[in-house]
């Protein structure tokens, strides 16, 4: 039943804002990054190194602290909105499927539109490198790092699944965007406060993607243990609050 | 309990201490095309989200199909279909994919798909964005939608609801043939007697979230009550003559009116023998409107 429920949850993609938001959101991402490398090559010249570090540390620092979390609020709030604007909660959930498949199905598109985003953007990266490689010489660029890149990312997308979670019960449990988008962009902005300092950034669960993309190997393991483990707790509760809810 | 496709035991509900819906026993049999009545605010919705499993009564059991709605939801939820209020579409969908995600839930067959565009008269438009649809068309969609798979039973909640006469009546039309063409039951819920009493097989009526009728539109009919109306010139002297007679005549809107409407001939030949014209003699019906209305203590506007 699950795998049924998804595949439609998957059609209701179809020609919607969320869907163009997986190739929106990189892509402009890698074109402010193109732009900025080809025009202030100097920015990534470091005493005549290799400039892909400092280019791709700085392409997941943004992303992972700006772009994310918005494309994070803005995709929950969209696949909530589908059901919200023509009051489709009713007919949907009177349909003969367990109510916790509907909101495991939602769960599953945002996480697959992230993880989708993040497959953008590291192929956006790696052809954008290649044709500054080949327009920019001044860059010095030499063969991409795939493992200093790919790696991170990785981390970002499994680690991003707490504030994911928590994203996903805020959009489906208030009928308004307000809300969900109000309650987005203050994480968000709190998120890259505690981001610059370890006592609060320990604290605070928003920073969790980029700690798990830039800290050391030894602090990842535990980062991605609090976020997956966090990201199951925060997703059975509000399935819990789901399958419980009254449908007025 | 097992000869009823709808059977509700007591059903209540409660919203913040306030009763919503009290003590509701619904009986539907199979076949047959329940019209559920009840002003604004009676609680029809709040009945029909209950048979749903959309809300939970806050007491009382319901039985559709004979099983429990608590402990067979999904089994129970697979043979009906449903429109509550408004059709529920996805407007940047086209109308065979908007049909396409209940299909894939229910696990039914491709070809159902063009049966049910069949059915509501929507095959023509059936690539078309919803988006594009009158609100008459997408009640059909919504109709087509509730046809899905094998449905024994349909429920719709006001499915008249915003759309202009011709659309009225082509959802009568649809509706009307369902439990013979197409083997099901039918629940749909009105605030209007006169747009259902065409279709309706059986009525409840639902006042202040309390049922105060339910039965055949015919025991509906057999408590029309007629009365007799006269019209006369001298009002006054034909209340006295008629009453000094023994009748029980009363005034009403510059006529007379008496519930013995036996006695017709006989009030006319003393009226016309004591000298009084009498221009109007009729024994007039109370609608099924006027019973509805009395009923569910409605006011006229």
């Amino acid at each position: 039943m699950l795998f049924r429920v998804l595949s439609g949850e998957f059609l209701k993609l179809k020609r919607t804002l969320a869907l163009w938001m997986v190739l929106v959101s990189p892509l402009v991402m890698v074109l402010l990054q193109f732009a900025v490398s080809y025009k202030g090559a100097s920015v990534f010249l470091r005493d005549g190194k290799d400039a892909w570090a400092p280019m791709v540390r700085q392409t997941v620092e943004v992303w992972t602290l700006l772009m994310m979390p918005m494309l994070v609020t803005l995709e929950t709030s969209l696949l909530a909105g589908l059901e919200n604007t023509g009051k489709n909660w009713k007919s949907l959930l009177a349909l003969p499927s367990p109510r916790w498949t509907v909101y495991v199905s939602k769960l599953v598109v945002t996480i697959a539109l992230l993880w989708a985003a993040h497959s953008v953007l590291i192929g956006g990266t790696i052809v954008s490198g290649l044709l500054l490689k080949l327009l920019r010489p001044a860059l010095n660029l030499g063969r991409m790092p795939l493992g200093p890149f790919v790696l991170p990312m990785l981390r970002v997308s499994v680690s991003a699944l707490l504030a994911v979670a928590i994203q996903h019960w805020v959009s489906l449990r208030w009928h308004s965007y307000t809300v969900a988008m109000g309650f987005g962009m203050c994480v968000m902005i709190a998120g890259i406060f505690a981001a610059q300092s370890p006592a609060s950034g320990s604290l605070f669960l928003w920073p969790l993607p980029i700690r798990a993309a830039l800290d050391g190997a030894a602090g990842v393991d535990r980062i991605t243990a609090i976020a997956v483990g966090g990201a199951i707790v925060a997703a059975s509760a509000g399935c819990w609050e789901f399958v419980k809810r009254e449908i007025g | 309990m097992r000869d009823f496709v709808i059977s509700t035991e007591a059903i209540a509900k409660l919203f913040s201490g306030k009763t919503a819906v009290r003590d509701v026993s619904l009986r539907v049999h199979p076949g047959s095309i329940y019209a559920f009545l009840g002003p604004n605010g009676a609680g029809k919705s709040t009945t029909i989200r209950m048979l749903l499993g959309l809300i939970r009564p806050s007491r009382g059991d319901i039985a559709i199909f004979g099983s429990d709605l608590r402990h067979h939801r999904n089994e129970i939820l697979a043979r009906i279909g449903s429109l509550v209020e408004t059709p529920s579409v996805y407007e940047h969908l086209s109308a065979r994919e908007n049909l396409e995600i209940p299909r894939r839930i229910l696990d039914a067959p491709l070809s159902d798909i063009d049966r049910v565009l069949r059915i509501v008269g929507l095959e023509m438009a059936s690539q078309k964005l919803v988006r594009t649809f009158s609100l008459g068309m997408k009640q059909r969609l919504g109709l087509a939608q509730a046809l899905l798979g094998k449905r024994d039973l349909l429920i719709l909640d006001e499915p008249t609801n915003g759309l202009d006469p011709a659309g009225i009546q082509e959802m009568r039309s649809l509706i009307r043939q369902l439990p013979a063409g197409h083997g099901v039951t039918v629940f749909l819920s009105s605030h209007l007697l006169t747009e259902v009493e065409q279709v309706a097989t059986h009525v409840g009526m639902l006042s202040q979230g309390e049922l105060v009728f339910q039965g055949t539109i015919g025991e509906l009919e057999g408590m029309r009550r007629s009365s007799l109306r006269i019209g006369v010139g001298d009002i006054a002297s034909a209340l006295l003559l008629l009453n000094a007679r023994g009748w029980c005549v009363r005034q009403a809107n510059g006529y007379l009116v008496a519930n013995d409407t036996s006695a017709a001939a006989a009030m006319n030949r003393t009226l016309v023998e004591a000298g009084v014209a009498v221009h109007h003699l009729a024994v007039e019906s109370a609608s099924l409107e006027e019973v509805f209305l009395k009923m569910t203590q409605a006011e006229v506007v």
